[in-house]
């Protein structure tokens, strides 16, 4: 599939280049409208690689509520805007410490990965054949390890039915715990955003 | 893989040359977590694991309550200082 191919070296093209628009503009606004950019274009690479579900919920999640949360707290705070000219100014000068680290990372990223980056599009295109041979779902009957609950065996699961299962049945303590950190995630703002009237009348 | 690789070096590199602006900062958090969620993904797709996909649910999660509570920690900020720009 050569034209999955390119679309997804679009996709990527186009998700870097909105991500260097996001750190280097000077106007916060566009930086979270380059924001958003890098989620629609990663979300569809996603999609395009048949992770569905993760796709739509980073779609949702991320573009609906944090780039929004985002954009509400930048237009809400009303900066001047002499003061980010100010910080963008200073790019030559913290430029040889990012430079190093930047250096660094390159260097430990690429020496110490052991999957081959030229095969990942093999890779993929394994992967899509194989979905096309089981029609778009999850076949757990291969699958030799997870053989302690018989109706595994019956029934094929779509993509979303086959996360719920894991999660909700091998990732439960997982789930109670992110559910008490988003918990958390409630009330910190609200603890730290209220400022309490002792004048009431 | 590379798309995920790069887009994490975008991330240190807003999170270093914009030392002084909160918001940017943030954003660049974002950055770093949707590039390490990738590399998750990416990797539970060659190994044909689903455990990734969950791992990459349980970041998601997180992620939100990070910009969430960074966002008020800003909103806190900008009323005790007047300003966002961190003195060096």
């Amino acid at each position: 599939m050569n034209i999955i191919r390119i679309i997804l070296d679009l996709l990527s093209i186009g998700a870097i280049i909105s991500a260097i628009l996001t750190i280097t503009s000077k106007n916060p606004v566009n930086s979270v409208i380059g924001l958003i950019s890098v989620f629609v274009h990663s979300s569809t690479y996603l999609i395009i690689l048949s992770l569905n579900f993760i796709g739509l919920s980073y779609l949702i999640i991320y573009v609906g509520a944090i780039s929004i949360l985002f954009l509400f707290v930048v237009m809400m705070m009303n900066i001047k805007y002499i003061e980010l000219t100010e910080v963008a100014q200073e790019y030559t000068q913290n430029l040889p410490l990012s430079l190093i680290i930047g250096s660094l990372f390159i260097l430990e990223s690429f020496s110490s990965i052991l999957i081959p980056f030229n095969n990942f599009i093999a890779y993929v295109e394994i992967w899509n054949n194989s979905l096309k041979e089981t029609n778009t779902s999850f076949n757990i009957i291969d699958n030799k390890n997870l053989s302690m609950v018989d109706s595994y065996k019956i029934e094929d699961f779509i993509h979303i039915e086959s996360l719920g299962h894991t999660l909700y049945t091998f990732g439960l303590l997982w789930f109670i715990l992110g559910s008490c950190i988003l918990l958390l995630a409630m009330v910190g703002p609200i603890a730290l955003c209220h400022t309490p009237k002792y004048n009431l009348k | 893989m590379k798309l995920s690789l790069f887009l994490f070096l975008i991330g240190i590199y807003g999170f270093i040359l914009n030392k002084k602006n909160l918001i940017l900062m943030i954003i660049s958090i974002e950055l770093m977590l949707l590039a390490v969620t990738l590399i998750i993904l990416f990797n539970s797709l060659n190994f044909d694991d689903l455990i990734g996909q969950i791992f990459a649910l349980y970041i998601i999660a997180i992620a939100g309550a990070e910009s969430a509570i960074g966002l008020a920690i800003l909103v806190a900020f900008y009323r005790l200082r007047g300003s966002i720009a961190i003195q060096a």
